[in-house]
């Protein structure tokens, strides 16, 4: 598993309370929902044990991913729990009550997409847009499919922003595609179009960690320090254990702000953590350790050439397929 | 005197009546008593006389008187004789009527020559008729009893004195003057045996019934009545006036209905009578019935005959004797060729009896019937005639009652739905044979109702019932026979199954279709239609939501049907199922068969587009560039589709196959995309891309001479372009600038910079050519590595030093041109990283070059520990 996994999978949201879209749905771990509502949307990764976003509480659904009752419950409680090939199977089984149908397609697609078999994913959306063309969980997970297909080209990722923007479009509710959008333009070095689509990612999932954090890399990228600054720290003030903004706020401070040291405190309060606050944070105390060294090193100046990353000829480096 | 007509005087007088035609006596019915019985004068006058007695003159008359008798009484002379009779007549006028009752009786004896004890003694006078008139004249005015016996006593003088030559018809007194006595009505009938021996039959019968009617009420009454029938019925035997002899019966059969008719306490007798009527009746009936019968009969002989037996039959007959009539009358209306009649009877004798004889009845009826009704004999199957359709309603009805036997076989039966289909009534057709077949279906003629049954139903597209009688003929074991064809047993009930599966899937009623066809499936496999039921039992199963059974069935038909009609459809149908069950095999299996089978169907491409990304989502990349190969091929697919399949190919076999092939298919491709700019582009970047995992760096200026003649302002294109170019520039650069290469050793050291310069600046070019008017994904990573090359140039170029030996000029030249080189390369990589980051920060590359230029030249730590192994992404799904 690599590391921004394990740092998203061991983060948990901070909903707020304003949150149109998914208003009535999102549930904290203090205020859990222990039934899974009608219609609910579901946000995962890829891999991760639990949600990212979801309704219901990590409880329910491990409960329901055991159920001895088949049905879209249990395959909804598979999924959530990262359990692909199960929930692969449940998909089956209720396209098996109803061929074709929609959701249970979605389901079997989006477990594709969670053993991160982005091809088969694809071809699944692809079933569903077929009658549906405007479905925009399909259309997020065709746009994966090309977003984090072996080819990976650069008309692959354009058709990929392609795709994820008309999901956005086609569903006013939808910001999984949202979201994507932004983190493909940020890696693409797209900062303000990543900008504006974790700006409208952030309206519909409701101030989301997600969007909120990938606004706070895209003003980075774009040089906007302070709104860098004051997004990752809007972030910790409302979590303190997000660990992964306080390591993007410490290169902040370094970068945009020439404050060494006060990188350097907030990194090493982030490997030391000495209040306990940052839960699962082992990739991201890893990273801050490293740069931490690095800062230390080059007083701030560029990490040393053997640590950099550089693709192969023609091609990227080969996104890792578990 | 009259006593009753005893039984046996009744019987007797039956037998005399009868045969008083063949010349025998008949016997009178009423007693009458003429047996001789002197004349006395105690018997008429004693009482009288005695009264006289104190009459002194009277007492000599008296003696007078009596001793007249006296010697009357005795055998004297006719003088004598006259002599005394002439005494006591005028004794008599003075001792009064009762006297001269006696004289004149005693006179007409004596001259009539009869003895006192009634023995004939002489051959007498006329003038005994005179003096019996005058007694009975006298004594009818003295009192009723005096004259009853004077007439009598009359009457046996008359018997005796006229002996063999008395006749009845001419009686010495007045008759009618008597007809209050009770011997009167004896007389009366003696006198009517006498007219009908002479005869008289009128007179006869009308004396008799005279008689009749004075005794009716009473037992004799009734014994006169039968001779007058009897009398009448000879008489008619003779005469033959039919009518006198219908009304006689109908008379007495009316008078004698009542059991009263003789009195109380007869009613035996009153039976016996009506007997003996209803026996002549029915002779009558008999008789006529049989000459209506002959040939020769006339219609009047026919209408004598019927109006007889309705009068018999109304009569108070048994009710089988009224039964038997009229049969007979039904027979004779049927001889007469009066069919609606007979029908009419013969109908009615069937409905009001039972079993045999009833269906008896109903046969005869239907021989009428059927001629009323203008109807075949023989089951009309070739052409059933038209027209008559009461009648024909009706003969339906007919054979139907005639059709109840089980033994019956088919004949009426057949008749019966004949019937029916020739009067418009189809449907009851079918529905009485399907009951008749249901129970009988044997013989030719169930046969044929059966093969008109299919036709009509294979017509009518009335499947369930065709099923229904396939069954039937399977358990009988019988061929269905029509006109066109026979059908055998299996292929009626075959035809009904698949017909009524079809039928009933196209109604969405999939149960039924799905039992149809199952039992087709079963038992027809090797039916011609077998394929067609396999086809639509899948889609049974489908509609009936047995996904399941619905694929394996669609399977199995196009495993066995490979030649079938429905091929093209089940395969497609099989592939749009399993696709949305997501069973990926069976939609390869299905979409394969499809695409490779029916590659004329236009449906075939979107099978094959579907199976590419099914294969490459399987990762069977042969068989997905196999799949989109094919797709090339296609007409139907314009060009923008054609060029963009042709792309996918050539990167997924670029990306899965060996290079040779990878090269193969570009190349292929390429030549036959000529006109296609954009498809060349693509094609020459992956050799490209092949040719520098080679090293063959001619191999890669020959593509890029090739793309330099390809339209630079398309994106597609230009990223091609702009990626050849880098390819170029990474291969001219590897291994270039190591320091070992940097030993000028004995060379000319400034042709040595210019020559290591001139390479760097070669590659340069070459690296920067990839940065085109267009923005490509290619520009950034290039500059980027270019920087990095001048880098790799510049440590490299600093370490170069010549001997200080030489001259102090060359030296000089050396360090200032080694100094301006380095400066020059220096500013090149800086202004190339610059660039290089202008670049990756406008999105122009991807994800992993974007982060190594941001990380090494931007001091950009933000993302990349974390990019290259799993890019931030989400799934999205609805729980319902």
């Amino acid at each position: 598993m690599n590391v921004l996994s394990k740092i998203f999978i061991s983060v948990l949201l901070v909903i707020a309370s304003s949150c149109s879209t998914l208003s009535g749905l999102r549930k904290t771990k203090d205020n859990p929902d222990t039934n899974a509502p009608v219609g609910a949307s579901v946000i995962s990764k890829p891999g991760a044990k639990s949600p990212t976003i979801s309704a219901v509480d990590e409880q329910k659904w491990i409960e329901l991913s055991q159920s001895t009752q088949p049905g879209r419950d249990k395959l909804n409680g598979l999924l959530a729990t990262g359990k692909w090939q199960e929930a692969s199977e449940e998909a089956r089984r209720e396209l098996e009550k109803q061929p074709g149908d929609v959701g249970a397609m979605t389901a079997l697609a989006a477990a594709q997409a969670m053993g991160r078999n982005y091809e088969m994913a694809g071809y699944y959306a692809g079933i569903i847009l077929k009658s549906n063309p405007s479905h925009a969980d399909a259309l997020n997970l065709l746009g994966l499919r090309w977003m984090m297909g072996a080819g990976n080209r650069r008309q692959d990722l354009d058709e990929a922003i392609s795709i994820f923007r008309k999901a956005t479009e086609s569903d006013g509710t939808h910001f999984a595609a949202t979201l994507n959008m932004g983190y493909l333009q940020l890696d693409i070095g797209d900062s303000q179009g990543a900008l504006e689509s974790f700006s409208l990612a952030k309206t519909r999932c409701g101030q989301c960690f997600e969007a909120e954090y990938g606004a706070g890399l895209a003003a980075m990228r774009a040089g906007n320090w302070p709104q860098a600054k004051s997004t990752f720290e809007g972030i910790l003030s409302r979590d303190q254990s997000r660990a992964a903004a306080q390591y993007q706020l410490a290169l902040v401070m370094s970068r945009g702000f020439n404050d060494a040291n006060k990188s350097a405190d907030l990194l090493q309060n982030l490997v030391s953590d000495p209040d306990a606050r940052f839960k699962d944070a082992g990739a991201v105390k890893r990273a801050a350790n490293i740069t931490l060294r690095r800062l230390r090193a080059t007083d701030g100046s560029a990490p040393p050439p053997e640590e950099t990353t550089e693709p192969r000829g023609g091609e990227r480096p080969a996104r890792t397929k578990n | 005197m009259l006593t009753r007509i005893t039984s046996i005087s009744f019987l007797t007088g039956i037998l005399i009546a009868t045969s008083a035609w063949a010349g025998q006596t008949m016997n009178p019915l009423l007693p009458l008593n003429l047996s001789w019985k002197p004349i006395t004068t105690s018997s008429i006058l004693n009482e009288k006389l005695e009264l006289f007695d104190d009459d002194a003159k009277q007492k000599k008359t008296i003696d007078e008187f009596k001793g007249a008798l006296t010697r009357l009484n005795k055998n004297q002379s006719p003088a004598d004789q006259l002599k005394d009779i002439a005494l006591i007549r005028q004794t008599a006028l003075k001792l009064g009527p009762r006297a001269r009752v006696v004289a004149e009786l005693t006179a007409a004896r004596v001259t009539g020559g009869i003895g006192s004890a009634g023995q004939r003694q002489s051959n007498g006078t006329s003038a005994w008729r005179s003096h019996l008139m005058t007694a009975c004249n006298i004594a009818a005015k003295i009192d009723e009893g005096l004259h009853e016996q004077t007439a009598q006593q009359a009457l046996v003088l008359w018997r005796k004195i006229e002996a063999k030559d008395s006749s009845w018809a001419s009686p010495p007194i007045d008759i009618k003057a008597q007809k209050q006595f009770k011997f009167f009505k004896a007389v009366v009938e003696r006198q009517a045996i006498y007219e009908w021996s002479k005869g008289s039959t009128d007179a006869a019968l009308r004396k008799y019934r005279s008689v009749a009617k004075s005794l009716t009420g009473s037992p004799d009454g009734g014994t006169l009545d039968l001779r007058i029938i009897e009398l009448e019925h000879g008489l008619y035997n003779k005469t033959k006036q039919l009518r006198r002899w219908q009304r006689v019966l109908s008379e007495f059969t009316a008078k004698y209905q009542d059991s009263q008719a003789l009195g109380s306490g007869q009613d035996a007798q009153v039976q016996r009578i009506m007997t003996r009527i209803l026996q002549l009746h029915r002779q009558l009936v008999d008789s006529l019935a049989k000459d209506a019968l002959t040939a020769k009969a006339t219609d009047a002989d026919v209408n004598i005959a019927i109006k007889t037996i309705d009068a018999y039959v109304a009569s108070p007959v048994s009710n089988e004797e009224k039964e038997r009539v009229r049969a007979l009358s039904g027979e004779i209306q049927f001889h007469a060729k009066r069919h609606k009649a007979a029908s009419s009877i013969f109908a009615s004798l069937a409905t009001e009896s039972q079993g045999p004889k009833s269906i008896n009845f109903w046969r005869k009826a239907i021989r009428s019937q059927t001629q009323l009704a203008d109807w075949p004999p023989q089951p009309p199957w070739t052409d059933i005639p038209k027209g008559n359709a009461e009648a024909r309603k009706t003969l339906a009805d007919m054979y139907q009652k005639v059709d109840v036997d089980s033994a019956a076989g088919w004949d009426s039966a057949a008749h019966v739905g004949l019937l029916f289909i020739a009067t418009g009534q189809s449907d009851e057709a079918i529905t009485y044979w399907m009951k008749k077949l249901s129970k009988h279906p044997s013989g030719a003629n169930a046969s044929k109702a059966a093969g008109w049954i299919v036709d009509s139903k294979i017509k009518g597209k009335n499947w369930n019932e065709l099923e229904s009688l396939g069954r039937l003929l399977i358990k009988g074991r019988l061929a269905a026979t029509s006109k066109a064809k026979t059908y055998r047993p299996a292929e009626v009930l075959g035809l009904a199954l698949i017909e009524g599966g079809l039928e009933a899937l196209n109604a969405s009623d999939y149960k039924g279709a799905i039992t149809k066809l199952q039992e087709f499936n079963k038992g027809w496999r090797q039916d011609p239609r077998h394929d067609e039921c396999l086809y639509h039992l899948a889609l049974a199963y489908h509609g009936d939501r047995q996904y399941r059974q619905a694929v394996s069935t669609m399977e199995d038909f196009t495993k066995r049907h490979r030649r079938s009609k429905f091929r093209p459809d089940g395969l497609k149908k099989g592939g749009e199922w399993t696709l949305g069950l997501a069973w990926d095999d069976h939609v390869m299996y299905f979409l394969e068969a499809h695409a490779r089978e029916f590659s004329s169907d236009p449906d075939s491409v979107n099978s094959l587009n579907t199976l590419a990304d099914l294969y490459l989502g399987r990762e069977i990349y042969d068989s997905a560039m196999r799949v989109m190969d094919t797709l090339l091929g296609r007409k139907e697919l314009d060009a923008d589709a054609r060029a963009d399949v042709a792309r996918r190919l050539m990167e997924t076999a670029a990306r899965n196959a060996s290079n040779d092939r990878a090269l193969q298919i570009s190349r292929r491709i390429q030549a036959s995309f000529k006109d296609n700019e954009t498809v060349s582009a693509v094609a020459l970047s992956i050799r490209a891309r092949i040719q520098a995992e080679r090293g063959r760096l001619g191999e890669l200026v020959s593509i890029d001479k090739a793309a330099s003649s390809l339209d630079q302002s398309q994106p597609v294109i230009a990223e091609a372009i702009s990626e050849i170019k880098f390819l170029m520039g990474e291969s001219m650069s590897r291994d270039q600038f190591k320091e070992e290469f940097f030993s000028l050793g004995a060379r000319d050291p400034k042709a040595e910079l210019e020559k290591y310069y001139g390479a760097y600046n070669k590659i340069d070019q070459i690296y920067k050519s990839a940065c085109l008017s267009v923005r490509t994904g290619w520009c950034g990573p290039a500059l980027h590595k270019t920087a990095r090359l001048g880098e790799q140039f510049v440590k490299a170029f600093e370490q170069l030093s010549i001997a200080k030996t030489l001259d102090p000029e060359v030296i000089k030249d050396f360090y200032n041109r080694k100094k301006t080189i380095l400066e020059t390369v220096e500013n090149q990589a800086m202004e190339s990283d610059e660039k290089s980051i202008e670049q990756a920060k406008s999105g122009a590359t991807n994800p992993d070059w974007t982060s190594a230029i941001m990380w090494q030249n931007g001091g950009d730590w933000s993302r990349e520990r974390f990019n290259s192994e799993n890019a931030d992404h989400f799934i999205q799904w609805r729980t319902r």
